[in-house]
């Protein structure tokens, strides 16, 4: 489950029109979701409220073998209202936001002009920059984690992020990142003060392909029909190719790493997936990942890693099923079955679901919904994760019950004497 | 010519550096708080701001 930080921060960068997909960072951020999700470790609780647009507060409760440890998070952001509350709030969210899964891209899209984000009043320019602030106190202990983005124009920010805490060498650590996304090309520059570390990083957007999908047949040979006329979004994909290079002044040690991704976004009946191939030849090591959502609530994704100088290798697998009430599996049936279509003209009687307006849910004169059967679990996602150099099974169960999200994992080894290596439940409200 | 602090003014630096240390740890928050609460209007009161627990906005 993701933290309420990284939905904080989804929800500032989905206001400001910020892609974090063209972060090199972010390049195999597909399969990473289904592969290397993260399990709760021990019972975890976050309790999270929106005071206002522009502020949030966040507290953390965890409990791991008998040790209770905590933290309290607060969020400014600039201009007000900002935070997206409907992006927040744990009642009325959409899970695929909330939760980690199949990551679909968005289109490497030019960004806004910066026109339209000035504001003026009585011959005075009176908008604010962007920006978000970010501190969290973990207690006991009295360690500060803080961060500060600022967006000096819809392509520029700067991202400053550092660690205050005594028991570590100087007492802290910062990194900065100046960050230029154009929507075609993403680019950093990275300072940290651990190692004195300096980097680089970009990634560039080749020009992306779009064309209509294909109809499936049944449709096709219905005349009048075409993939434009039922609005069917563009079927589109791109190229990406990027790389990485640092350098740490205090320990003399170099890096370098590139990058390459082949995506196609989804329509309503395409199959979004994603490819990409990254290689360090400092390491020798290289990885090709797969990530392909193989309909509305399944997906699956798999990576091979391989290491050029230790003959190293290792096959993950990640899967993920959705259960959910998302009309989005209606919108499949549709489709499946739309040659019935036909059929309304002979008798409307057999015109059962598959005309667009009984998508909708039917709502009796109490406001009752009919069609669905009562659950008090509405969302849900179970993960499983395989890999050929640990002989052990991860599970994750996350799922909305009411207003609370729950996550449930556990590492279980295939060794009969190891059986449960983690296990962990993390419950989140966000008001 | 090279540029030689006196061990006194090391130390200077050294406890104004811990000191900034020990105020950006206990201060940033406050910070936030202090800005959630002073940009805001209407201004909310400062439980709504301080708790997770509290009510969020109407």
């Amino acid at each position: 489950m993701r933290s309420y930080l990284e939905h904080i921060l989804g929800s500032f960068y989905a206001a400001t029109g910020w892609n974090v997909d063209n972060h090199y960072a972010n390049l195999t951020a597909s399969s990473r979701d289904l592969l290397d999700f993260e399990l709760p470790s021990g019972f975890i609780l976050n309790v999270s409220s929106l005071p206002t647009g522009s502020s949030a507060s966040s507290g953390t409760l965890k409990n791991l073998g008998g040790v209770v440890d905590g933290a309290i998070s607060y969020f400014y952001s600039s201009p007000q209202n900002i935070l997206l509350e409907n992006k927040l709030r744990s009642e009325s969210v959409d899970l695929t936001d909330f939760l980690c899964g199949y990551h679909q891209l968005h289109l490497p899209e030019p960004a806004e002009d910066p026109v339209y984000r000035e504001m003026w009043r009585g011959g005075r320019r009176v908008d604010s920059k962007y920006s978000l602030l970010y501190g969290k106190l973990y207690l006991p202990g009295n360690t500060l984690e803080s961060m500060l983005i600022r967006q000096f124009t819809p392509t520029d920010q700067i991202v400053v992020s550092a660690v205050s805490d005594k028991r570590i060498q100087n007492g802290g650590a910062l990194m900065a990142q100046l960050q230029h996304n154009s929507g075609r090309w993403c680019s950093e520059m990275i300072y940290s003060s651990h190692e004195a570390l300096l980097g680089f990083r970009g990634l560039y957007n080749f020009s992306v392909d779009s064309h209509l999908p294909e109809l499936p047949s049944g449709i096709a040979s219905i005349p009048g029909l075409s993939a434009s006329s039922l609005l069917f979004q563009p079927q589109q994909s791109w190229f990406s190719a990027g790389g990485e290079i640092y350098y740490g002044a205090l320990n003399k040690a170099a890096g370098v790493s590139i990058g390459l991704r082949y995506a196609t976004t989804s329509s309503l009946v395409g199959t979004p997936t994603t490819t990409t191939f990254t290689l360090n030849p400092v390491m020798g090591q290289m990885s090709v990942a797969y990530a392909v959502q193989a309909s509305t609530s399944t997906s699956f994704a798999s990576r091979f890693d391989f290491n050029a100088f230790s003959y190293e290798s290792n096959l993950t697998l990640g899967f993920e099923l959705w259960k959910n009430k998302n009309s989005r599996d209606e919108i499949d049936d549709f489709i499946v079955s739309a040659p019935a279509i036909t059929d309304r003209s002979g008798d409307q009687s057999e015109a059962k679901t598959e005309t667009p307006e009984t998508l909708q849910p039917e709502v009796t004169a109490e406001g009752a919904d009919t069609t669905q059967p009562i659950s008090m679990i509405d969302d849900s996602v179970w993960k499983i994760r395989v890999a050929t150099d640990s002989p052990s099974v991860r599970l994750l169960w996350e799922g909305r019950i009411k207003a609370f999200l729950f996550s449930v994992g556990a590492d279980i080894s295939l060794h009969r004497d190891q059986g449960m290596k983690t296990f962990g439940l993390e419950l989140q409200y966000a008001a | 010519m090279a540029f030689h602090l006196s061990e006194e003014s090391k130390e200077r630096i050294l406890k104004f550096y811990d000191i900034s240390q020990v105020a950006f740890r206990f201060g940033f928050v406050p910070l936030i708080i202090f800005l959630g609460w002073s940009q805001t209007y209407p201004r909310p009161s400062l439980i709504r701001l301080l708790s997770p627990l509290a009510m969020t906005r109407s």
